[in-house]
């Protein structure tokens, strides 16, 4: 009996210990609640009546509090501290640093698409252009190119300059801007590329594009620009997808296929330090980027000092607030994101919700978008109060103010709605992407909610690879929980709702409408990205009640102290760590 | 014998090309489009086609079958990555040492560690090092290996700064990943050791072995063992499979990059020559394994040795 009872506890003990290594394990989950129950008395407590900025606000507050600046901030020279010693302000460079990638880079070869493209690539290929978008609208940002003009409305001749050449001494000529155009269209990685039909080289340094029609996308523009250009004889001499070869500002100098990469500075070819190119200063001698898959070992090689930057959990964050054990210690920085997450409804004319605009509005007026974002974490959560975050080009402020769904949560509303809908009872269905807790946590609580004014509502979670199936089958659902993104604001909108990227009828958020495809065309050519144009989609969306985008993500950094300013790729997210300003004192 | 070894090779070939049929096949009618994963969302229907035709995977379930039975099976192509665009069997060849490694430097831990406890414990049974074995062992099997590893990485690298926390190197980058595999490994053979043992331990051939007044030693050695190690074998054969298709979770916490992480990568890509080319390649190492293993029971019972020569099925 005695041995039975030294086993029993054995038994227990193992799984006790089993259980704690669980608890802990998930983490992520318990400190997001204990986050949001904070973060929800203390707005209890305050003033209701600015309801609709409490997401940004709390967000912004807790970086006020920890000394967290805005991206943007630390992207501003300006603020550099002049009186230290840095990068910026001496002839020195940081001898070494190392960050980290949680993907590992599957090919080096630069027939990519520009969306997903790794920012080392970036380092070590150009293209003709980037592409900028700024508040005072869209611009190219010549790169290889020197000059360039519209011959007529379906040609455009750009002159790259004659001096160019890549980590291996060859020299880059118009025929080898071809040959890469070439290569791109042969592999089948391109997009955006409807209205390139050919380029050929006209002399020595110069090409001619043709378009198939007048280029008026904004997005179509850059990413046919974006298109890396490389030598011939390189692409002869080396395999590309091991072994890269261009002509940028730093050359590899070891790869380890899915552990680190080591790139140091070229004796880059652009002397001309006038027209250098922001990203393309060389600020570090030797830049590693290892592979680290997991985000618990990325935040101890943090810790270690091995790496200079990490993007931390929800709960490895509160380390680094107030209270935490790093408070004070390193330079944090956070940015909200301009990519949306939210609700779409099924117009199709499939669904129940299709025709009953009452029936949507019952579902957008029952909807707390803000207690959705304090239930999810509004430390790295913001609400939203238009179909876009606010850190998006082309943003209205007007909409901060305007009274509707987004900023009105209303159960008696809704329950008006309702009775004046054809609804019976039936159950309606949410389709989304599933492995996402804090996704599966907001729909669960809309399920809740939409249960409360008397609307049963099933959840279909599928996963990344297959959702679209069921997506493009417009009777499995009534409502698509989605995440979009893109910058400006014409780039988000064409994704949800630009029926030219959908094959199958109807868009993501299941609407083929002729009025709305007329306006989301025009918005997207460079005359049409006007702020009326803008103001008048996102009308047509509230007053159909199309949309209802709930929270955008609100991204945090943690660097090493020594950091002064980061430089961004054309103010995007993608960070040049090599072309940043560090204190050397 | 050679008969049988001929025979199961034969056969092995049919496994080999059943296993290509439904792997191919599950993943040809697996709901969804490959190159809305490789193009992102800003590819138009029109680019997806054309990358679909650059892909092949454009054309007919039976001409894609017709290609990648001809292209396995005949040129022995494994097929090139789509989103690493390098041949996949360069990259089975480029990671395989780093998971056979460290999967094999963990197993025979297991075995060197596992067995002689699992001895020990059934010799002792109803003791403290039986109770001790069991109950260790339960702690064991019941820690999760990723928290196992987490926790390791703290104490041997934060905290003492013994062992790097992530990546390849040296063989010191291998330690941590191989302790933390092979600790339910020891557990897993050290149950099975002492179980198959106590089967054994009351025979009545061992007990005429003491009888006849025997060593202890002798006895374990060439009367238990011999006979308790069949099960054991069938475990440590089953596992010695898995060397090649590696531990993703081990791989991916400690960040090495084997073949268990590219496997995963390519399901997360959706890249159907990685899914493709590492199922078959791990189905072929697992059949030559369980051939291997059936080998290493006719040397370690007698009775299935005589059995192969008769050329008789009993």
């Amino acid at each position: 009996m005695k041995k039975k009872q030294i086993v029993a506890i054995l038994c227990s003990l193992s799984l006790a210990v089993s259980m704690m290594a669980c608890s802990s394990s998930s983490s992520t989950e318990s400190g997001e609640s204990s986050s949001s129950e904070s973060t929800q008395t203390a707005s209890e407590d305050g003033d209701t009546s600015s309801e609709a900025d409490a997401g940004e606000d709390a967000s912004a507050a807790v970086a006020a509090s920890v000394g967290a600046v805005n991206i943007y901030d630390l992207m501003d020279p300006a603020n550099i501290d002049t009186s230290r010693k840095s990068t910026y302000n001496s002839d020195e460079t940081l001898p070494e640093l190392t960050v980290y990638t949680k993907a590992e880079i599957t090919t080096w070869a630069p027939w990519q698409p520009g969306q997903g493209r790794n920012g080392l690539i970036e380092l070590i290929y150009e293209p003709l252009f980037y592409t900028q978008y700024t508040e005072d609208g869209f611009n190219l940002e010549p790169c290889l190119a020197k000059d360039w003009y519209d011959e007529d409305e379906t040609h455009m001749v750009v002159e790259i300059y004659d001096y160019i050449h890549d980590s291996d001494g060859n020299n880059i000529t118009a025929e080898d801007v071809v040959a890469a155009y070439e290569i791109l269209i042969e592999s089948g990685n391109y997009t955006d590329f409807d209205y390139f039909e050919s380029v050929e080289a006209i002399d020595d340094y110069t090409v001619r594009f043709t378009w198939t029609k007048e280029i008026d996308s904004i997005t179509a523009l850059g990413s046919m620009m974006g298109t890396l250009i490389y030598s011939q004889q390189a692409y002869a001499d080396h395999d590309f997808t091991t072994d890269p070869v261009g002509t940028g500002t730093y050359e590899p100098t070891e790869l380890v296929t899915g552990t680190k990469y080591v790139v140091e500075p070229t004796d880059y070819w652009q002397t001309d330090e006038s027209v250098r190119t922001d990203e393309s200063i060389q600020n570090v001698d030797v830049f590693t980027t290892e592979v680290i898959n997991d985000n618990s070992v990325a935040y101890i090689a943090f810790e270690e000092g091995s790496i200079y930057q990490i993007s931390p959990s929800t709960v490895q964050l509160t380390d680094f607030l107030e209270g935490g054990k790093y408070y004070g210690e390193y330079t944090l920085s956070y940015q909200y994101s301009t990519g949306v997450y939210g609700l779409g409804f099924n117009l199709s004319g499939e669904s129940t919700v299709s025709d009953d605009l009452n029936l949507r509005l019952a579902i957008a007026y029952a909807i707390d978008g803000e207690g959705i974002v304090e239930a999810i974490g509004s430390t790295d959560h913001a609400a939203v109060h238009a179909e876009a975050s606010s850190s998006i080009i082309g943003y209205q402020d007007v909409w901060d103010s305007m009274e509707n769904y987004y900023s009105v949560y209303d159960v008696d509303l809704a329950k008006e709605y309702l009775a004046e809908s054809n609804y019976n009872g039936e159950t309606l269905h949410i389709i989304m992407r599933s492995g996402r807790e804090a996704n599966d946590t907001a729909v669960q609580i809309i399920q809740q909610e939409l249960n409360e004014i008397g609307v049963t509502v099933q959840i279909d979670a599928y996963e990344d690879a297959i959702v679209n199936s069921y997506l493009y089958d417009a009777t499995c659902w009534d409502m698509y929980f989605y995440i979009a993104n893109g910058d400006p604001i014409s780039q988000l909108w064409s994704r949800l709702e630009d029926l030219d990227n959908f094959s199958h009828g109807y868009t993501a958020t299941g609407v083929n409408d002729p009025v709305l495809q007329e306006m989301i065309d025009n918005v997207q050519t460079v005359d049409g990205f006007t702020d009326e144009n803008i103001q008048e989609i996102q009308q047509y969306f509230t007053d159909n009640c199309m949309l209802y985008s709930i929270w955008s993500n609100v991204s945090w950094n943690v660097y090493q102290p020594n950091i002064a300013r980061i430089c961004t790729l054309n103010g995007h997210d993608r960070i040049f760590y090599t072309a940043s300003d560090y204190y050397l004192d | 014998m050679r008969k049988y070894v001929v025979n199961r090779l034969l056969w092995t070939i049919v496994v080999l090309l059943g296993v290509a049929f439904i792997i191919f096949t599950i993943l040809y009618f697996t709901p969804g489009d490959p190159t809305e994963m490789l193009l992102g969302a800003n590819a138009t229907p029109v680019e997806l086609a054309a990358k679909r035709a650059a892909l092949g995977i454009d054309k007919p379930y039976i001409v894609q079958l017709y290609n990648f039975y001809v292209d396995t099976f005949i040129k022995f192509d494994l097929g090139t990555s789509w989103t690493y665009e390098t041949p996949v069997i360069d990259a089975l060849i480029e990671r395989l040492p780093r998971t056979v490694l460290m999967n094999l430097a963990s197993m025979l831990i297991t075995i060197a560690v596992g067995l002689p406890l699992g001895i020990s414990a059934a010799r002792h049974q109803g003791k403290w090092q039986d109770y001790g074995v069991i109950g260790g062992s339960m702690v064991l099997i019941s820690l999760p290996s990723f928290w196992v590893a987490l926790e390791a990485i703290v104490l041997f690298s934060v905290m003492l700064g013994w062992l790097p926390s992530h990546g390849i190197g040296g063989i010191k980058y291998y330690i941590l990943p191989v302790l933390t595999s092979a600790l339910p490994g020891i557990a897993g053979n050290a149950r099975q050791m002492r179980s198959a043992m106590l089967e054994v331990i009351r025979a009545d051939f061992v007990t005429t072995a003491r009888a006849k007044g025997q060593e202890e030693g002798v006895i374990v050695r060439k009367h238990i063992l011999p006979n308790a190690m069949m099960p054991v074998i069938t475990m440590i054969g089953g596992r010695f499979g898995h060397i090649v298709s590696g531990s993703s979770i081990t791989e991916r916490i400690f960040s090495i990059p084997g073949v268990g992480l590219y496997l995963l990568n390519g399901i997360s890509y959706r890249d159907y020559p990685i899914i493709r080319g590492c199922t078959l390649f791990f189905a072929l190492f697992n059949a030559i394994c369980v051939l291997l293993t059936d080998l290493v029971y006719a040397w370690v019972d007698p009775r299935i040795k005589a059995q192969y020569k008769s050329g008789r099925r009993r």
